[in-house]
Parts: structure tokens; C-alpha cells; sequence
């Protein structure tokens, strides 16, 4: 029985509207790119090549949907597996230092993508959805990670492709994939100590580790905090005290070095003021001063040409997306929809949070795309996808209307939002065969 | 059960609201740090922004190429830029510098020094003026931290060759001195200019093409000045001043018929130990910048002006007193002793008693005008900077004694290039032409700006009749029996006076003894000039020679043979065979 249609849900309608201003803000942003020239690029078509991913990524969320979370939910580890496969060649081309012919071709020392004719493949966007996927099918029923031991498991699931991924390096991906991971664990009913003494444990083995990233990723932490006027007054002054963080040359040319993106992302959004500087106008359109600035630095764009309205304009898109999506996971019964839903939200939201935070200089710059703004291939099919799957739950909602009798146990009213949904499990398990059939 | 429901509602929802008010709340952040920057930061950024954009840069346009009469290039400029090094972009110092070593020879210590000693800068200048196979070498290691600056160089392939004519360019493409400087206007060109908008790596982005004038090559010029004559002149002038032990020489080689200067050659006795003086001596063109006391090459002016107005006749003879003539308190003394002279023989023995006869005659007046039709005393106008317009003093300061003395070449300043002008102008059938140096103003796509070849009269400064009568048989006379005949050649006639002046003191008033300035100025083919050479020996070896007619003709002699050989000018029909010592 196929009964779902495309019809949308009322959320549905709201992320479809929300996701087109987006889309249509970021076609406007890349166009007036394309008309200017930009270092080392031939960005003449760069909007036409937008459209066309717009346009094969929306045919792929149209069959996401027409399949069924559920249904793709069946393959959660098959499909897992795929984007782990994906990744192999990658950490080989690496390792071994070959591109295979080209088709790994590092860019910037990095071994991101498969260059397909006509297409490069990210295989990390791809896990991300991937992950998303095998993480809330691991998760549905579980209990078992709510005792700290357990949460082993989604630790060692999760250690595959954050691995993977931190060799290509792709630390930006990681990065975005860890709230993911501790909202869905959250989610499924983890205890927050325990959550709070992985976070801890983590935090404790950051000095460890920031000897062991690459000096070009410490150089940008270090180029966030640089910004400060007074810091690098200070670490110029006194270059022995902060020698282990950074040293003084990077201080003195910081704005022309490691904080050169950031101080051209600040004074695009700073001189675009309230109303910004119109379509199409001022300089960091006219010029290709802003490295990235179709794809990791739209945002700044965005701000430059509409200022501080466009700016919340892009914001409360998003927001409208993370609230529909929280509407969905809240109203849903089923828990695998419910952790797939959240997980999709937190996905999106984190992406806008560091890919923003970066613009404006609140976090360290990772190569992080704004969803359906930014210029990409990858990233907007793996985001569309995302949403098909939260657009996929919400027309699945009704089906089990009645919760379990005997659900709640501890009298206190309150039913551990993870214990409801095991308690849920035959019913569950029930709806869905009913729903297949 | 309907409680169970609520509240697990209740408890989505508030999960729900955990996690959308958490995402909120960072949205929240992000939106206060835009408010912050757009208010706080906004006017200092924009600023910034402004700065940034509003960049510049010099496109050089490239400097006009020299060539000599018959196109041969004696000067040109050819790219060659410096190579840089962007110490903020250097990831490894010591690795850069041994890569850098061998391609532009310089050792690794001194890079390594370069580099570290601007270490706070943007810009450390390793090469300045690489030749294109470095510039190559720099540009294939392809570090961003290397740079090439656009620059240009100077080059004469004819060396040494002229220089003093052509002059100098500066560092930065200017004309300083000599051709360069008088026709910078046409050599420079007009450099563009680029407004320019840097990208991320500070390079400039070559196609943000608003604000854009492109840069116009210079012109090129064509001297008057043959590359070939230019060098048989500086080869025997050279000879000379070596030969003799002269502390300088020069050879100025005109053409009588046009004005146009065919070579300039100045040398100067090698020295090891020069002072910064003599070194500045040394370049300057002093044919056009240095004027001195002429001497006897200055009588056939004052013979001309002497015939012009009748105080001597052609026939008539004069005592010259056989060597003793006493006027006033002066006695004035003939090398030569000889008694009835004519005016032929006075200039072929080139008698002073003679000469000094015949000026008080004429008066101070008369001479003042006859040196003055002869433009002494203004600048020739030749297209050359700093030119000297030598002295004639007023009328009015001329004493008794002037007379004799200015009658001799003496008392009176004039360049060397006055004074072949002058002589030009006897040749030339009286009429005064002015020099020049440079025939054609080229574009710089080659083509005809402006032609200057037509001959620029300056005036007549004596009869066609005298001028043929003096070029004709006096002149010859003087290299067929007199104190000329070492510039006799082979194969052409030769017309000439030899002058032999003594030298001042370099540093007090007063004659040094033993120093002279040995002087023939000369023109041949006898029956009708093509060329007139000067050759001016400064303080050679008195023990060796000092004699105009010892030092200066056999030099003149050759230049004149050699140029109009090279010219291809009929020799003479008679060959007179002459053989003199050296």
C-alpha cells in the first residue's frame, strides 16, 4: 500500500517556504559573485551549476519522500556502511599518498572529495545524513545507554566515520557530527551526568589534542581569539608568555595571514549596516576580496548587500525550519522518526551556528557551508535529504495515536522521554509493519 | 492513563522546547554579535573597507629605444625586475633561502640576513635588475612568498660607446643626464596606472579592471650620430690621449652640409686613483658643457671678419717682425720667425704678430662683431642639456690687449661644439647651421613622428665669397705646407688649422707652463667637405708633443680618412702620397 503523497504537512509547508527564501537569497548572493571576478576562479557559472544541484537535489528529496523514512530506515546500516565505503578510498588515497588517478585529487592538502565527470563527490556530507540515519535506528529502542557503560556502543558506531573523516582532515564535519551525536543521545534518554563526564573527559584531553592537530587548524583557533585588539597587543608585547598558544608573527600579521578571511567576513557584514548596500552592490561583491565568498562566506555576503534585515531574514528561515522540526519530533510517536527528527534539526542548526559563528568570529573557520544558501553540490543534496527524511516523519505521524498503558512507572508523572519510546517498541514495531504493508 | 498522555506530551514538549529554545538562544548570540559588529565596528570597518579597495598601481610604460643614424639600437631598455621575498608569507626560512640560492647567486647566509632583518615587513628586496633566465628560475619554484617587481633596465649594447652623449637613466626610468634627460619627454612614455583590489593573498587582481588607463610606450629617437664614425673616433682619440700622455681628448665629427653631429667622442687618460671630480669629469659630455680658450684655431674666424670689412686684402703683406712685436708692454712672439707675410701665409705659419696686426686694425669693435656673427658667446641651441654658451665678454671690458689676444684665440670662451660649428659655417658658404643631434622622433610603433633633419639656419655669418676663399686655398694651405700637414691622408684632400693654447692654472689666474691644449679642427674632401673634424688634446706630455700639428692632426687625418672611407666618399682623383712620422 503506497498511500503517501507528496502532500505536504503544515510544517511541511512552513520548511518548504522557509528553505526556498533561503535558496533564493543564496541563487541572488552567487550570481552577483559570478558577474566578478574571484581569484583563481572561473565563477561565470557558478549560479547555473547552483540551480542544477537545486534542481537534482530536490529529485532526490522527492523520491526520499516517496519512499519513506521508514522504509529507508530498513537500510539505516547498509546505507551506513555505503558512506563508510565511500570514505575508504579517501583514507587509502591519503595514507598512501596517491590520488588514484586523479580521482581523490587533493585540494589544499586535503582528501575530500571523488572527482566524478561532471560531479565531486563529498563522501562526509554523505555521511552525515548516513550517520544521522544509523545513529537514530541504533538508538530507537534501546535502554542500555542509559547505564554509562553503554554508551560505549554509539561511541565506538560513532569513532568509524569521525575517524574517517578527521584523517581526510575534514575537522568541520566532526565538529558539526559531535552535538548531533550528544542531542540524539540526549534525546534517547542518556543521563545528563553522564553526557556532562564524556563532555568533561573530552574537554580534559583537549590540550592533548591541540598539540596533535596540524598548526594550520591550531593557527585558526588561534586567529579567533586574535581578534581582540588587546590580545595581540599583549602577545606582542610579551611573546615568551603566550608561546605555546601562539607566537608573536602570527600576532603581528594576523589581519593579513591566518585573520584575513575573518576581518574582510566582519567589515562585509559591518559596512552593510541595517539595510545593507543593495542587490548586487558594494565592494565585497564587486571584488573578490572575501576568499569563499559564494560558498563558506555567503553569509557575509548576505549581510553586505542586506544588511542586518537580510541577516535576521536568513535567521528566522532558519528558526521557522528548527521549530517545524521540533513540532515534528514532539508530535510523532514513533522514536526512530522522533531521533531521526531532532537529529535533522540539530544537523541543520549546528551547520547555521558554526557556519555563522564563523563569519562573524565566534568560532574558529572550518570549511562549513550555510544549508541552502551556500554554493555546493554535496551540501545541499545531503541537506535536502535531511529534510525529506523530517518532512517523511511528519506525514507519518498519526498513526499511533494511543500510548502505551502502562508507559509511565516512577509515579512521578515524568516518563524519561528514552524509557517512553523502549516502552514503545512493540506498538512501534506493529505501526510500522502495518504502515509498510 | 489520559495523565500518562499529558504528560508524556508534556514531556515532549518540553524536550522539544530544551532543544529549541538551546538553538534559539545561540541564534540569539550570533544576531547580538551582527548588532554589535554593525554598530560598534561599523564606522572603523568601513573605513577599511574603503582602504582596501582604493589601491593602486603603476604600470610602467616602457622606455623608448635610441638608434643610431642608420638604425642601429645604442640604447635600450629591456625588462628586468627585482626579485622579492614576502617575509610574512615564508613558511621556512632556511628552506627558501638554499632554494633561492642558486637561482639568483646570491649565498644562503645573505638571504637567510635579508629575510630575517625585515621579518616585521611585507617586503624584503633580495635582487635587484635580474636578468630574464633568474627571473624564469624565481618564477618556476612558485612560492607565494616570492615575488618579482616589475622593473626595467637601461641597456647600451654599444657599451662604453658614446656615453657621455647619451647621458643616464635613472633607477626609477628617468632621464638624468645627456639625450636621455633632452628627450625624456619622448623616451619616457606615460606610465598607466591600475586601481587594484587585493585578494586574499595580497596579490593585486589583475582583472578588477575599474579605473584602468593603460600604460603608452615611450617613443624612440634616431641620432645623428653614427655608430661606426662614433667608434673610428673614439678609437684614435683614445690613441691619442694615451699616446701623448694627455689627460683628456675629444673629436667632435659634424656634417657642414646639415648641422647634424655624425660622432662626439671624449676620452680621458686611465686613471686609477680618479676623484669623485674627475670621475664626474669624466662623464660629462664636455664638447657641449666645457668651453676653453681656443687659440690659433681661431684665426680664420677673425681673418673672415678682417676680409669682410676690407682691412686686409687677400694680396697684401704684412711684416710680421720675424718673431718680436712689441705692442705696449706686451711682446708678442711668433714660433715661427718670418718677416712679409700674406694673409695666407700668416694663417699657414700661423703667425700671432701677424693675426695681431690685422686686429688693430679692425679695432675692438669690429672683432667683437666678427666673433659675435659667428654666435660665439650664445648657446648653440643644440639639442643637448646644460650646454655652455661659452664667453664673449661685453664690448665694454675688452682692454687694449684684448685685441692681440682675441685675434689668437685667446680672452674668449668657446665650446668645443661653437667651435666646430663655426668652422662648419666657413665650409657651409658662410651660412651658420645649427648642430644637432637627433634627426627623427619615432613613435613608439616605429613610425615617423617628427622629422627634424631639415638643416635649422642660425644665420650667416660671413660672404659666400669669403667662406669659399678661406675653404678653399687658405685652409689647404695650411695641411700643404704649414703646421697641418700631419692630417693629410692618402685618399682626400684635407682643409684645417692646427691651434696650440696654453692652459691656466687649475686652481689660480695665471698660464701654467707646460700645459696645453692641443687643437686641429679639419674638413675634407678638400673640394667640397663632407664632413668637418674637431680633435682637441687637453695637457698631453709636453715631452712627447704638444704642437695642435703634432698631437691633434695625425688624429684628425685619420678620422677624416676613415669616415669619409666608411662614407664612401670618391677619394680625390689625384692620390697624394705623404708619408710622416708619428
Amino acid at each position: 500500500m503506497k498511500h503517501r503523497t507528496l502532500q505536504l504537512t503544515e510544517p511541511g509547508w512552513v520548511i518548504f517556504a522557509a528553505i526556498t527564501v533561503l535558496m533564493v537569497m543564496g541563487i541572488a548572493s552567487i550570481s552577483v559573485t559570478d558577474t566578478h571576478y574571484m581569484a583563481g576562479h572561473d565563477g561565470s557559472r557558478n549560479a547555473a551549476k547552483q540551480f542544477f544541484f537545486i534542481a537534482f537535489s530536490l529529485i532526490v528529496a522527492l523520491v526520499v519522500l516517496r519512499i519513506g523514512y521508514a522504509e529507508i530506515s530498513r537500510h539505516a546500516y547498509g546505507i551506513f556502511f555505503v558512506a563508510v565505503l565511500l570514505l575508504v578510498p579517501l583514507l587509502l588515497s591519503k595514507i598512501l599518498g596517491t590520488s588514484m588517478g586523479g580521482l581523490t585529487a587533493p585540494r589544499n592538502g586535503a582528501y575530500r572529495w571523488i572527482h566524478l565527470p561532471g560531479y565531486q563527490l563529498q563522501p562526509s556530507e554523505l555521511m552525515k545524513v548516513a550517520y544521522l540515519i544509523a545513529l537514530a535506528w541504533y538508538l530507537r529502542y534501546r535502554k542500555n545507554y542509559r547505564s554509562f557503560g553503554g554508551l560505549l556502543v554509539p561511541f565506538v558506531i560513532s569513532g568509524v566515520p569521525f575517524f574517517l573523516i578527521l584523517v581526510e582532515p575534514d575537522l568541520g564535519t566532526v565538529l558539526l557530527l559531535i552535538p548531533v551525536l550528544f542531542t540524539m543521545l540526549f534525546i534517547a534518554g542518556a543521563k545528563k551526568r553522564h553526557l556532562a563526564i564524556i563532555v568533561a573527559l573530552g574537554l580534559s584531553l583537549a590540550p592533548i589534542a591541540w598539540h596533535q592537530i596540524k598548526s594550520y587548524q591550531r593557527q585558526r583557533v588561534s586567529a579567533v581569539l586574535l581578534q581582540s585588539d588587546t590580545l595581540r597587543r599583549k602577545v606582542i608585547d610579551n611573546p615568551e608568555k603566550y608561546e605555546s598558544f601562539v607566537t608573536k608573527r602570527q600576532a603581528v600579521e594576523w589581519a593579513a595571514s591566518a585573520g584575513y578571511q575573518l576581518v574582510h567576513s566582519k567589515n562585509a557584514i559591518g559596512s552593510g549596516g541595517a539595510l545593507g548596500q543593495g542587490w548586487g552592490q558594494g565592494i565585497y561583491v564587486q571584488h573578490g576580496l572575501l576568499p569563499d565568498r559564494h560558498n563558506d562566506f555567503v553569509f557575509s555576503i548576505v549581510a553586505h548587500q542586506w544588511g542586518f534585515a537580510g541577516c535576521l531574514v536568513v535567521l528566522a528561515c532558519f528558526i521557522a525550519i528548527v521549530g517545524a522540526g521540533v513540532r515534528i519530533a514532539s508530535a510523532t510517536s514513533d522514536p526512530f522518526g522522533r531521533l531521526l527528527a531532532v537529529g535533522v534539526v540539530t544537523l541543520i542548526a549546528t551547520q547555521v551556528i558554526i557556519n555563522v559563528g564563523m563569519a562573524v568570529g565566534l568560532m574558529p573557520i572550518t570549511g562549513m557551508t550555510l544549508p541552502f544558501v551556500s554554493y555546493g553540490g554535496s551540501s545541499l543534496l545531503s541537506n535536502f535529504v535531511a529534510i525529506a527524511l523530517l518532512v517523511s516523519v511528519s506525514q507519518n505521524r498519526p498513526f499511533l495515536l494511543a500510548v502505551k498503558p502502562f508507559a509511565h512507572k516512577r509515579g512521578t508523572g515524568r516518563v524519561p522521554f528514552g524509557e517512553q519510546l523502549a516502552s514503545q517498541g512493540e506498538r512501534s514495531k506493529e505501526a510500522l509493519s502495518a504502515s509498510r504493508s | 492513563m489520559a495523565l500518562t498522555t499529558d504528560s508524556q506530551g508534556m514531556y515532549r514538549r518540553r524536550v522539544g522546547g530544551i532543544i529549541l529554545g538551546s538553538i534559539i538562544l545561540l541564534f540569539a548570540v550570533l544576531a547580538g554579535r551582527l548588532i554589535q559588529i554593525n554598530t560598534t565596528f561599523r564606522a572603523r570597518l568601513s573605513r577599511i573597507a574603503e582602504r582596501q579597495q582604493r589601491g593602486s598601481m603603476v604600470l610602467p610604460a616602457r622606455r623608448g629605444t635610441i638608434f643610431d643614424a642608420r638604425g642601429r639600437v645604442v640604447a635600450c631598455s629591456r625588462p628586468s625586475p627585482d626579485v622579492f621575498v614576502d617575509p610574512g608569507l615564508v613558511q621556512d626560512v632556511d628552506a627558501l633561502s638554499s632554494a633561492l640560492s642558486a637561482r639568483i647567486n646570491l649565498p644562503i647566509p645573505v638571504i637567510t640576513q635579508k629575510i630575517r632583518s625585515r621579518s616585521d615587513k611585507r617586503y624584503a628586496l633580495l635582487a635587484s635588475r635580474v636578468d630574464e633566465v633568474t627571473a624564469e628560475a624565481v618564477l618556476e619554484m612558485k612560492n607565494p612568498a616570492v615575488g618579482l617587481a616589475d622593473a626595467s633596465v637601461r641597456s647600451y649594447p654599444l657599451g662604453e660607446s658614446m656615453s657621455q652623449v647619451l647621458g643616464l637613466v635613472g633607477r626609477d626610468g628617468q632621464g638624468l643626464e645627456g639625450l636621455e634627460k633632452q628627450y625624456d619627454f619622448h623616451l619616457r612614455g606615460r606610465d598607466g596606472k591600475r586601481r587594484t583590489v587585493r585578494d586574499a593573498r595580497k596579490r593585486a587582481l589583475w582583472n578588477a579592471v575599474a579605473g584602468l588607463s593603460p600604460p603608452a610606450d615611450g617613443g624612440h629617437i634616431v641620432l645623428t650620430i653614427d655608430g661606426e664614425i662614433q667608434r673610428i673616433s673614439e678609437e684614435l682619440i683614445e690613441e691619442a690621449v694615451q699616446e701623448f700622455y694627455a689627460e683628456s681628448g675629444l673629436a667632435i665629427v659634424l656634417s657642414p652640409r646639415t648641422g647634424d653631429v655624425l660622432a662626439m667622442a671624449l676620452s680621458t687618460f686611465p686613471n686609477s686613483d680618479e676623484t669623485p671630480e674627475e670621475a664626474l669629469s669624466r662623464r660629462r659630455n664636455r664638447a657641449v658643457t666645457d668651453p676653453v680658450e681656443p687659440g690659433s684655431v681661431f684665426k680664420p674666424i677673425i681673418a673672415c671678419g678682417a676680409l669682410a670689412g676690407g682691412f686686409v686684402s687677400p694680396t697684401e703683406r704684412i711684416d710680421c717682425h720675424m718673431g718680436q712685436f712689441r705692442i705696449g708692454r706686451r711682446v708678442i712672439t711668433d714660433t715661427k720667425p718670418a718677416g712679409e707675410l700674406d694673409l695666407q701665409g700668416i694663417i699657414t705659419k700661423s703667425s700671432n704678430i701677424g693675426m695681431s696686426i690685422i686686429a688693430m686694425r679692425m679695432g675692438n669693435d669690429v672683432l667683437h662683431e666678427t666673433v659675435q656673427a659667428f654666435h660665439f658667446g650664445q648657446k648653440t641651441g643644440v639639442d643637448f642639456p646644460g650646454e655652455s654658451a661659452g664667453l664673449v665678454r661685453p664690448l665694454a671690458s675688452w682692454r687694449s690687449d684684448s685685441t692681440a689676444s682675441v685675434s689668437f684665440g685667446y680672452e674668449v670662451l668657446v665650446t668645443p661644439l661653437q667651435l666646430v660649428a663655426a668652422f662648419s659655417a666657413i665650409i657651409n658658404d658662410g651660412v651658420l647651421l645649427k648642430p644637432r643631434f637627433v634627426k627623427q622622433l619615432l613613435a613608439a610603433d616605429g613610425s615617423i613622428e617628427e622629422d627634424l633633419s631639415a638643416p635649422i639656419v642660425m644665420g650667416r655669418a660671413i660672404s659666400e665669397e669669403i667662406a669659399n676663399f678661406m675653404a678653399g686655398d687658405l685652409l689647404r694651405s695650411v695641411v700643404e705646407n704649414g703646421g697641418g700637414h700631419r692630417a693629410e691622408t692618402g685618399s682626400y684632400r684635407v682643409i684645417g688649422k692646427t691651434g696650440t693654447a696654453k692652459l691656466t692654472f687649475r686652481d689660480k689666474p695665471g698660464y701654467e707652463s707646460g700645459a696645453y691644449q692641443s687643437t686641429f679642427i679639419g674638413a675634407a674632401p678638400a673640394r667640397d667637405p663632407e664632413v668637418v673634424v674637431l680633435v682637441m688634446v687637453r695637457r698631453p706630455d709636453p715631452s712627447i708633443g704638444y704642437y695642435g700639428g703634432k698631437v691633434a692632426a695625425p688624429a684628425a687625418g685619420r678620422i677624416l680618412e676613415k669616415t669619409l672611407a666608411y662614407m664612401q666618399v670618391p677619394a680625390d682623383e689625384k692620390i697624394v702620397t705623404v708619408s710622416y712620422s708619428r
